[in-house]
């Protein structure tokens, strides 16, 4: 069962009603089991029972991280690595079995050799990407003493295993999700109403614009060897629309489903194409991941000897200023690299959503100093409407860039499409060139319309508060985008709209 | 005074929008559903059954075979014999059991004939004949079983309770007969459920089918038999089999015995029309409209000739065309039957094919 299945249609209003029908001290329980049962129809017993063994182990580490905190933190120490080597290990187990297969095969490609990595097929648990992080957030804020550690394991499995934040997050903190996650105070009829509208626009974004941007991409990646340029370039270009449509799709369906429950879930993307730097792009996209990967990854190695050394050796050789950017500089580099990897284990993933952010970034880092020249000697505003487009518009060409290498089944496809783009022209413009993206016109133009109306929303939230929409204007949009979706949405026979592209991770 | 407010809020916010969004949604799901006015009508059959208000004699139950092989009106016309064909495009063991209930829900025909050429067919071929069996008819226990028993690996029993989300996507492609169907009975495409077409090509040679290790027929198939001849029996209908003169797919030796033994096992009636080519008059060089797959309309006409004549006979089945009532819509029909006929004829003669048929392919 996902989000975008009959069965699920029928599974949130029956788990609604269950839950608003049951007195309030026993609707953190049912929340439990509601969230159990959706695992299993998700994932099968398996699925269950390894994310079940894995919370349990989680919440009995952390109990031993905190009682043996300070006096004796070694033991606690003990605990914490137990519990994080395992978690990871399982991860790595199921995860990144493949991964030594495929740096081999992208080691032999770039020395001029050939070979094919078979992949080894392995039945990974759902959602275990996302619940790795976080329990692994939860078990480390224990030992860093900023949460305290869940006596109540109904609670810690809960928190984990939340059914419409697990399979594709946002990637939960305990203090956070815990005050409305286990209160059971419900929600009141205008924020269930606002969380509906909320899911339909989720389920607008995934069945009516990424479904349709999967048409093109799909039809031009699985023979990109016939095409070429234009054809790649839009075919890049829309497999980052579908990419966000599919995600922030699925995370506006995941916050409305939680909203309806009365729990708050983290905010995920931030418009994320409006984004003028590549920094930027990344506090609007993933959000939760990029905050978790930052909090846990990235300040510790900051603060270890190393790094700091590495500080105290910048700003001899480069002065104050620049040199205390270099140990952030590196930091980058191995926090990509993990974000990367996370996405799976293949170097497409590493480069596409990894190192090749953290070299732009860095690079934008370390040229801070001639940005301001730049901006000095052509005194250009820097809120110029015109320069914030372009700027806008080169993030989004960057990032699209980075996907190319994303949606890549190797380094070797990804650097073909990098050259196709530039080999001819095979003839787009033309009636039969827009054929062959094998979408009709009609379903083109209600593509175009939907991009323009996303594009609308987006422009809208970008100057307006969220939330702030009045019941009855949400009445009406909840109407028209039901209305939208049931008639223009791609589902049913002929589409397999069942599987989300962050589902996977 | 604020709980009246919140009232007419909740009201104007959630119920209106809820309301105008379930009117908007009927609406399109009635234009959205397939009218099949064009080329392929089949779709109409199962619905026109429960248009038509008289009670018959005889029900004859089974997939294209059955459909297209027999003239309701030729037996009508010349033994007064009220029937009706509950066929439709490859219509499985189980649904022609579960219409064969559903029919007996509104009526109690005297006779069903069962043309048993599906009992070697193993599963659907296409989700597009169980919608063809299942979309016209009404809603009961029969339909929600047989839609149970048929349903494709893909298909949903949400996208029958709710047919718009089976055929939203049509959304690209209506046409004005959609439009004007929507809200407005459909003329009847069938006579008595039978598929009329006077056009003429001689039957061909056909691919000889690869022999298999087994022939006998799937065992759910016999099951559905058994429950269609014990259902008969309860209600004191007697069941007739028969093999429909169609020359493809094969009917080997095997599938006959079968078919034989359990007829004798158990008194029934079984015709096999293809031995019976010279008593019935057959000739698939002018019989046919599709090289032998299907017989036209004077083809089904001679297989109802030979087969009222043997109704009447062994069954007894009575002559109604005394019964003014009945009569008078038989009658009407007989007479569309006949325009229709006269038309694709002459049509035919003129062009070489029927237009209403063929258009679309053409295009």
């Amino acid at each position: 069962m996902t989000f975008v299945s009959y069965q699920f249609a029928v599974f949130l209003p029956v788990a609604a009603a269950l839950f608003y029908g049951c007195p309030k001290r026993w609707r953190m329980g049912l929340l439990f089991l509601i969230s159990g049962l959706f695992l299993v129809l998700s994932g099968g017993m398996e699925s269950l029972a390894v994310y079940g063994l894995s919370a349990l182990a989680v919440w009995a580490a952390a109990l031993g991280v905190e009682h043996f905190r300070g006096d004796r933190d070694r033991i606690s120490s003990i605990f914490f690595w137990t519990a994080a080597a395992a978690l990871l290990g399982l991860l790595a187990g199921f995860q990144y079995i493949n991964f030594p297969g495929y740096t081999v095969q992208e080691f032999f490609w770039l020395t001029g050799r050939n070979y094919e990595w078979t992949p080894v097929q392995t039945a990974a648990p759902a959602a275990i990407s996302f619940y790795t992080l976080t329990l692994l957030g939860y078990l480390t804020e224990v030992r860093w003493g900023s949460v305290p550690a869940e006596k109540n394991p109904v609670k810690l499995i809960l928190f984990g295993g939340f059914f419409p934040q697990m399979a594709m997050g946002p990637i939960a903190r305990y203090e956070l999700l815990s005050e409305t996650l286990f209160s059971g105070r419900g929600a009141g009829w205008e924020e269930i109403l606002g969380s509906f509208q909320r899911i339909l626009w989720g389920l607008f974004q995934k069945l009516v614009i990424s479904e349709r941007l999967a048409v093109i991409v799909n039809t031009v990646y699985s023979d990109y060897e016939t095409f070429s340029g234009w054809y790649l370039v839009l075919a890049a270009a829309a497999f980052s629309f579908q990419l966000y449509t599919d995600f922030a799709g699925a995370m506006d369906i995941a916050l409305g489903t939680a909203g309806i429950f009365g729990v708050r879930l983290e905010e995920n993307f931030r418009q994320p194409f409006y984004s003028r730097s590549i920094a930027e792009f990344w506090r609007r996209w993933h959000m939760t991941l990029g905050a978790w990967f930052k909090d846990f990854v990235m300040y510790p190695i900051l603060k270890t000897e190393c790094f700091q050394r590495l500080g105290s050796w910048g700003k001899r050789c480069f002065g104050k200023k620049q040199g205390k950017k270099i140990p952030t500089a590196a930091a980058l580099l191995i926090v990509w690299f993990l974000l990367g990897l996370w996405h799976g284990g293949k170097w497409t993933f590493i480069i596409g959503s990894g190192l090749y952010h953290a070299v732009l970034m860095s690079a934008a880092l370390l040229t801070e100093p001639l940005q301001k020249k730049f901006y000095s000697v052509t005194r250009l505003n820097r809120d110029n409407p015109v320069w914030a487009v372009f700027q806008r518009v080169r993030t989004f060409v960057l990032v699209s860039i980075g996907f190319v290498f994303f949606r890549s089944d190797s380094l070797k496809m990804a650097v073909d499409l990098f050259r196709g783009m530039f080999s001819g022209d095979t003839g787009l413009f033309t009636e039969a060139g827009f054929e062959a993206l094998g979408m009709s016109a009609a379903d083109g133009s209600v593509l175009i319309v939907s991009l323009a109306v996303l594009w609308a929303v987006s422009a809208w939230k970008e100057t307006h508060r969220d939330g702030d929409g009045r019941p009855e204007i949400r009445g009406c949009v909840c109407a028209a985008l039901a209305f939208g979706i049931l008639l223009f949405g791609c589902y049913g026979r002929g589409y397999d709209p069942s599987a989300f592209i962050y589902a996977r991770f | 005074m604020n709980r009246a407010k919140n009232k007419r809020r909740l009201l104007i916010s959630v119920i209106l929008p809820a309301a105008v969004f379930l009117l908007a949604a009927a609406s399109a799901q009635r234009i959205l559903m397939p009218k099949y006015m064009g080329s392929v009508i089949e779709g109409n059959f199962t619905e026109e059954y429960y248009r038509d208000k008289t009670s018959h004699d005889l029900l004859i139950i089974g997939n294209c075979e059955s459909y297209e092989n027999i003239s309701p009106m030729e037996l009508w016309r010349k033994f007064g014999i009220t029937s009706f064909i509950r066929g439709n495009s490859n219509q499985l063991m189980s649904q022609s059991y579960y219409i064969l209930m559903d029919t007996l829900e509104r009526e109690t025909p005297k006779a069903v004939l069962l043309n048993v050429q599906a009992m070697e067919v193993t599963g659907q071929d296409t989700e597009e004949y169980n919608r063809m069996v299942f979309d016209g008819m009404p809603w009961g226990q029969y339909k929600w079983e047989g839609i149970k028993a048929s349903m494709m690996e893909d298909e949903h029993m949400i996208e029958y309770i709710f047919p718009i989300l089976r055929y939203h996507s049509r959304w690209s492609s209506l046409e004005k007969e959609d439009f004007i169907y929507s809200w407005q009975e459909k003329p009847l495409t069938s006579f008595q459920g039978y598929y009329l077409r006077a056009d003429v090509r001689p039957a061909a040679e056909f691919p000889r089918e690869r022999r298999r290790a087994d022939y006998t027929f799937p065992e759910e198939n016999y099951q559905y038999l058994d429950q269609i001849r014990e259902v008969c029996e309860e209600h004191g209908i007697s069941l007739i089999l028969m093999k429909a003169p169609s020359l493809y797919p094969e009917w080997p030796e095997p599938y006959e015995e079968q078919i034989e033994d359990y007829a004798q096992e158990h008194g029934l009636l079984y015709y096999n029309f293809l031995e019976l080519m010279e008593e019935t008059g057959l000739d698939m060089a002018t019989d046919t409209y599709d090289e032998g797959l299907h017989l036209n309309v004077y083809g089904a006409e001679k297989v109802a000739r030979y087969l009222g004549a043997e109704l009447q006979r062994e069954l007894a089945l009575p002559d109604h065309r005394k019964e003014p009532e009945t009569a008078s819509y038989y009658e009407e029909r007989l007479e569309a039957y006949e325009d229709e006929k006269t038309c694709q004829a002459k049509e035919f003669q003129e062009l070489g094919y029927i237009s209403k048929f063929y258009v679309e392919s053409e295009e």
